[in-house]
């Protein structure tokens, strides 16, 4: 996996992009931007070749969910690996995300090892895939 | 209820005077029929005006009860809301004191460590500037360096230890994002009781200009604080991991 890949982080809780990237860091990334919520995030992905996508779902403004169909169905952006990282835990919205095409979905709280397992798992089907 | 004002009765200040007159008139020629006749009419002017100002209060009490009942958002915020947001309170206070203590947990096991590293290294300086100084003998030498030996492994060791630690303590701030999620809802809560209660007091000065108050429309959920209960909800990770790989995942 390349560890200079460019990640965009994106929750309304600056707190919580703090704990996320310090978490990316100690795996090994060091290529990484912030975005608030979905209407910050989207320019920044259109404007700028980000690797792999790490977004909320519930934020005012733009919503992770909204953001994630806005990158499918962008043909430049379409192809973006996306995980979610979100309180939201009813079956619908994972169901909804799932369809949506998400890569992968954490509920918070989390762990570390959690973290890097689903990003692991991202990257590892996506090589496969290739 | 007192009625004073002129206005209030049905005749006005001169009519009454005219009837009074008539009044005193009558009485002293004695005529029976005209007294009783007049003294009625002043009578039932009155009584007829407190009527109706009971028939008035009588409509914006009716109306103020009507706005109660009819407001389903008002009762749907005592009941379903004011729990839930007690609820989510008590989650946050719950939240809050399991990072605090957590973070405080990792800072004790932590700090001895620190300390011994910080006594260890203080002690090792010393013997080396002996060295340095030509002071130590071949044997305090041989001593010296097994136990720099030893000292260099307690480093590696403690210091994979704090960082940790350290870890710990960053992972226990995700309260800060899931306690301030409750606590945007809950005042998001408090502001349609807001709403509600002006729309109320609204109704009852203008009876029929009000209408009734929608509160947002809430479709995310935030954290998770009784899933237990909630058939609907997911229980934690492997939950969310089972779902996925049951949808294809």
């Amino acid at each position: 996996m390349n560890k200079n890949m460019k990640i965009l982080i994106v929750d309304d809780f600056s707190t919580m992009r703090r704990i996320i990237k310090n978490l990316l860091r100690d795996l090994g990334y060091t290529n990484m931007a912030e975005a608030d919520d979905g209407i910050t995030a989207l320019p920044m992905l259109q404007n700028s070749n980000y690797d792999f996508l790490v977004t909320d779902w519930n934020m005012p403004g733009m919503q992770g969910i909204d953001l994630l169909k806005a990158v499918r169905n962008d043909p430049k952006l379409a192809g973006l690996p996306v995980l979610m990282v979100t309180a939201e835990s009813k079956r619908d919205q994972i169901v909804e995300a799932a369809q949506a095409g998400v890569n992968g979905y954490i509920v918070k709280p989390f762990t570390a090892a959690t973290l890097k397992e689903k990003i692991d798992k991202i990257f590892e089907r996506i090589e496969a895939a290739a | 209820m007192t009625i004073t004002a002129a206005e209030d009765l049905g005749y006005s200040v001169d009519e009454r005077l005219e009837l009074a007159r008539s009044l005193i008139t009558h009485l002293e020629a004695g005529n029976e029929d005209d007294i009783n006749s007049i003294i009625n009419k002043l009578y039932t002017d009155k009584e007829q005006t407190l009527f109706q100002e009971i028939g008035k209060l009588t409509r914006q009490l009716h109306d103020a009860l009507g706005t109660c009942r009819n407001d389903e958002r008002i009762t749907s915020l005592a009941e379903r809301d004011m729990p839930d947001a007690r609820e989510r309170l008590r989650y946050v206070l719950a939240k809050t004191d399991e990072s605090a203590h957590k973070t405080l947990g990792a800072v004790e096991s932590a700090l001895p460590l620190s300390e011994q590293l910080m006594s260890d290294a203080g002690l090792m300086t010393r013997e080396w500037e002996r060295f340095k100084r030509r002071e130590m003998s071949a044997e305090d030498f041989r001593q010296l360096s097994k136990k720099l030996e030893a000292f260099l492994q307690t480093v590696n060791t403690s210091t994979q230890q704090i960082n940790e630690r350290l870890s710990e303590i960053m992972m226990a701030q995700d309260y800060q994002d899931l306690t301030g999620q409750i606590i945007g809802r809950v005042i998001s809560i408090v502001e349609e009781v807001e709403q509600g209660l002006v729309g109320m007091i609204q109704h009852r000065s203008q009876p029929d200009s009000v209408g009734r108050q929608e509160g947002p429309d809430i479709t995310v959920e935030g954290p998770r604080i009784h899933s237990d209960n909630r058939p609907d909800m997911v229980q934690g990770q492997d939950d969310v991991d089972d779902l996925l790989s049951s949808l294809g995942f």
